[in-house]
């Protein structure tokens, strides 16, 4: 092939296809000569004329050749297509990698409303009509992690598909991993470059080692056609740096807030700060709070605002100068939290009080505990978790979720599950480890004297065995939920441990999860952390988020870990984590103290220590397919053989 | 009451789908009015058996002055031209034309090539026999059908009288194109059968691989008065076809390769009419009569006009 390569075949595979190509079309051609047999009256009048084309014999099967030659020819020219010939600098091709750097810096606006990053995606948009036949792009967003939005391709509608989906995160670009992704990604491609698509302040997320054995680097800045006009000195900023709000134990629906604030100005700067309260479908809701006050310079000043109310969980913050005097980052002018729901749980026990149980529902104290002979049950007022404590009388649904410890010898009818038979010197030899019943527990040494099996219903889960017996069942009737513990806790050891209170704990918490509710309900972005959930059981949760006005909201599956979901996002805002049992608002904030942005005037030859070029041969230009010419040619070669003999029509 | 009879038969007849066989249904009251009108016309007195409505060589009772002879003994004095003899005192006889009747034969090609595209050739042959037939018959003539491919395949014997028509009518809705066409052949062993002479009407498409001149030639030399009525189909052209071709006779089941293309095709439709007007200068050379019947005119337009015409009726 004169140094063209095939992409598809291999030269013997190709000879082989062409060969068979050839034979089929050989005895198409046969079959296609086999005549239509036509009845006449009288020969010899044909025979007259066919004596006479007998001069005209050779250009009739010259012309019969011709066709079998040009059908030859139309096969083989469709092969070929298929087989995707390109020229051997075609075939080599580029391999671009394309670090789009999505931190929140690129949000920056030039006067007309054009952020960065709707600049930088319109550049790289312009560069995928500029791919050749083998160039192939690896599009790679830039946050926090950076990720591959698609495999090497040179796919341009995949490709843009993959562009639209690209989102401005609230993180400062990781460029080090960034780069070490993309000279990962391009060893052993053929001409590889990394294009680096951002500010000037892509510099800033270079702050590790020189990376040895780099591509060219290639620096596309797009800060001329989105940086701001007036672009104020970066020291006039102010913001927030921290925010944090918490509930008055005794009074759980008032709250303070401790607000920190910052300016990088030096002389006091005028600001209103505002506390405002977030509706629960994760609005802007009504304002709490407004203080106006001089900003002094320096690290920054500490405002509580104190005894608050009328929020429910979420809570933003603003920060706003009263000069009128315009910042480049607003957004950090912006706060989230969201409010801890430790509440306070009723807790009943029916029964005796004995000084075990008693001992562990006082280590917590958010737990409200009343104690009520099993003659008075059920109470008038209501409860959250009643602990019926050796005793079983019929449950009252206003008492909320129940925990029996132990199995009554009196009245077994109102035990929840039916009881199996009598247990001697047992323990548990299996539980749900996932179980928040069990979180922090190891049960395996428990020594249990007496007590009985247990037999669940077909909806209940078993949240622990004795030799394959059950012992601890979880469950749902019709006055709510309940846990039924198969020994009276006095007739273990299990009381005389140290796990026994996070035991109750953990029981009270799986029966009532929006009392303990999620303590860690603010997270950074860029940063995991657990959040309880109500489901204790689920394995995975939904987020969504951010919940912000006029918007749907993206959903992402989080993981969840004994009872605790895995959260991270790289951006901010309020998010709603959503189970089977209900949903969990949280708040991501902004990184509590980020980088001041680089001055503008950046020089665009170096990339943090890397020396950089502007990207070449991006032009949008017309790229050769020769398949596309081939085909082209195949149906020009269809048309002649048809016009030139027109035996399709009647054979 | 004959010709209503006809009419009912002809009306009751139904189309035979066998293909190949003929299926007469097509005289209708208005036609058969107008064929009663009409005779066959011979060009030459005959010289018959019996008595009918033909002039014949023979002088007898008729009623059509022939001659004068001289009166001999014995003569019937009732036939003595007196007013000769008082002119001329000579005793004259008067001699009258005896009319005698006609013989008259059909000849119906029934090889396969005419059993094509639903026999349309054999049936418009049928139906102009059936049609002269009739004439022949309501004349007093002696009519004869015999159906002939390379040798003599049906006869109906010869026969007098319209009551005979039904006869015919049979016959000829018994036809069925077979076998290969050998005119000679065949109208030799018709002559060799039919020593009286008369006006033999020949209904074949002519397609005779040895050439229909003989044919004629064998009824023309054996003192026969031929008539030849050519049946042609534009279908036998093939003209609809183009391409690569495998052509079969339908007769002798020969093959040839082909490939029509346009050209070829107008040249085979100048070779059939070629051939056709070869046919009608032999004819005319020769003094034959020749009419060429189309199967796509009505039948009663070939009755009524083209034979009329032609010269074939009166």
């Amino acid at each position: 092939m004169n140094g063209w390569t095939l992409s598809q075949l291999s030269p013997s595979a190709l000879g082989a296809a062409l060969a068979a190509a050839g034979l089929i079309t050989f005895v198409l051609y046969l079959l296609r000569l086999r005549r239509a047999v036509t009845v006449v009256p009288f020969i010899s009048v044909w025979e007259a004329l066919i004596l006479d084309k007998k001069a005209a014999a050779l250009r009739t099967s010259l012309r019969r050749w011709l066709s079998f030659l040009l059908s030859l020819l139309l096969v083989g020219a469709l092969i070929l297509a298929l087989s995707d010939p390109r020229s051997p600098r075609e075939r080599r091709g580029r391999h671009l990698v394309v670090l789009l750097d999505v931190g929140e810096h690129m949000a920056e606006k030039s006067a007309a409303g054009t952020s960065c990053l709707d600049v930088a995606k319109q550049r790289v948009q312009s560069w995928l009509a500029s791919l050749g036949p083998g160039d192939q792009m690896l599009l790679v967003q830039v946050g926090a992690r950076p990720r591959p939005l698609e495999a090497f391709t040179g796919d341009r509608s995949r490709l843009l598909a993959a562009l639209s989906k690209l989102e401005r995160l609230d993180v400062t670009p990781d460029m080090d991993a960034a780069l070490l992704l993309a000279r990962d990604a391009s060893l052993g491609r053929t001409s590889p470059e990394i294009i680096v698509v951002s500010n000037a302040s892509a510099a800033r997320g270079l702050d590790g080692p020189k990376i040895e054995a780099l591509p060219p680097l290639r620096f596309s800045n797009v800060e001329a056609e989105c940086s701001a006009v007036s672009r104020g000195p970066a020291a006039d900023e102010t913001k927030i740096l921290a925010f944090a709000a918490r509930r008055y134990p005794l009074t759980p629906d008032r709250f303070e807030v401790l607000l920190r604030v910052a300016t990088d100005a030096p002389v006091p700067v005028p600001v209103e700060l505002t506390i405002q309260a977030l509706t629960p479908e994760g609005h802007p809701g009504a304002i709490l709070e407004v203080v106006h006050k001089d900003l002094l310079p320096g690290p920054g000043e500490t405002v509580t605002f104190a005894n608050l109310g009328q929020a429910d969980r979420g809570l933003l913050a603003h920060v706003k100068r009263r000069d009128d005097k315009s910042e480049r980052n607003q957004d950090d002018n912006l706060a989230r939290t969201v409010l801890s729901k430790r509440l306070p749980v009723r807790v009943l026990v029916v029964g005796p009080l004995d000084t075990f149980l008693e001992a562990a529902l006082l280590i917590e104290e958010s737990l409200m505990v009343k104690q009520l002979a099993a003659a008075s049950y059920p109470p008038v007022e209501e409860f959250d978790v009643t602990i019926f404590n050796g005793v079983a009388p019929k449950r009252a649904a206003h008492t909320g979720a129940a925990l029996y410890l132990g199995v009554p010898e009196d009245a077994a009818l109102e035990f929840p599950v039916a009881v199996q038979e009598p247990l001697a010197a047992f323990g548990f030899d299996t539980w749900d480890a996932r179980s928040r019943v069990f979180q922090f527990i190891d049960p395996y040494d428990v020594q249990v004297l007496s007590g009985s099996a247990l037999l669940p219903k077909a909806a209940d889960v078993v949240l622990a065995r004795s030799s394959g017996r059950p012992i601890l069942v979880r469950g749902q009737r019709q006055a709510g939920p309940f846990l039924a513990l198969g020994f009276r806790p006095e007739q273990s050891d299990l009381v005389l441990r140290a796990v026994w209170p996070l035991f109750i704990i953990n029981v009270i918490d799986d029966l009532y999860p929006r009392g303990r509710g999620d303590t860690l309900a603010t997270g950074s972005v860029a940063t995991e952390f657990r959040v309880p959930v109500d489901d204790g059981a689920a394995r995975s949760a939904t987020m969504l988020g951010p919940l912000l006005p006029g918007r749907v909201s993206k959903a992402q599956t989080v993981p969840v870990v004994d009872g605790q979901a895995l959260v991270y996002s790289e951006r901010a805002g309020f998010f709603d984590l959503v189970t089977s049992s209900g949903a969990t608002r949280i708040a991501i904030a902004r990184e509590p103290e980020r980088a001041p942005p680089l001055p503008g005037g950046v020089t665009q030859d170096k990339l943090g220590s890397y020396p950089v070029d502007a990207p070449q041969g991006m032009e949008p230009k017309s790229s050769f397919d020769p398949w596309f010419w081939l085909v082209g040619g195949v149906l020009v070669v269809s048309y002649l053989e048809w016009w030139s003999y027109h035996r399709r029509l009647t054979v | 009451m004959v010709l209503r009879q006809l009419f009912r038969l002809v009306k009751s007849a139904g189309t035979d789908d066998r293909r190949g066989k003929v299926s007469v249904d097509l005289f209708d009251e208005e036609f058969l009015r107008k064929l009663e009108s009409l005779s066959v016309m011979n060009k030459h007195s005959v010289s018959g058996a019996r008595r009918g409505e033909r002039r014949s060589r023979k002088k007898g009772s008729g009623v059509e002055f022939a001659d004068h002879r001289n009166y001999v003994a014995g003569d019937d004095i009732r036939y003595l031209d007196w007013g000769v003899y008082q002119r001329f005192g000579k005793l004259l006889l008067r001699l009258f034309e005896e009319e005698e009747d006609l013989s008259l034969y059909f000849l119906v090609d029934t090889s396969a090539s005419m059993g094509m595209y639903e026999a349309a050739k054999l049936n418009q042959a049928a139906q102009v026999t059936a049609a002269l037939c009739y004439l022949g018959l309501s004349s007093l003539d002696r009519v004869s059908i015999c159906t002939i491919s390379d040798r003599i395949t049906g006869r109906m014997a010869p026969t007098r009288g319209k009551q005979r028509v039904f006869r015919a009518l049979h016959f000829l809705s018994q036809m069925q194109g077979n076998g290969v066409t050998d005119l000679k052949s065949a109208l030799r062993a018709f002559v060799a059968q039919n020593k009286r002479r008369g006006m033999v009407i020949l209904m074949s498409d002519l397609f005779d691989p040895a050439g229909f001149q003989a044919g004629i030639d064998v009824l023309r030399f054996n003192k026969f008065e031929p008539v030849v009525l050519h049946l042609t189909d534009a279908r036998d052209q093939a003209s609809t076809l183009l391409g690569d071709l495998s052509l079969t006779d339908v007769e002798s089941g020969v093959e040839r390769e082909v490939t029509m293309t346009r050209a070829l095709k107008q040249r085979v439709q100048l070779a059939f009419v070629q051939r056709q007007q070869d046919i009608a200068h032999y004819c005319g050379k020769k003094g034959v009569p020749y009419f060429e019947v189309d199967v796509a005119t009505p039948f009663a337009d070939v009755v009524l006009n083209v034979l009329r015409k032609g010269g074939l009726l009166r």
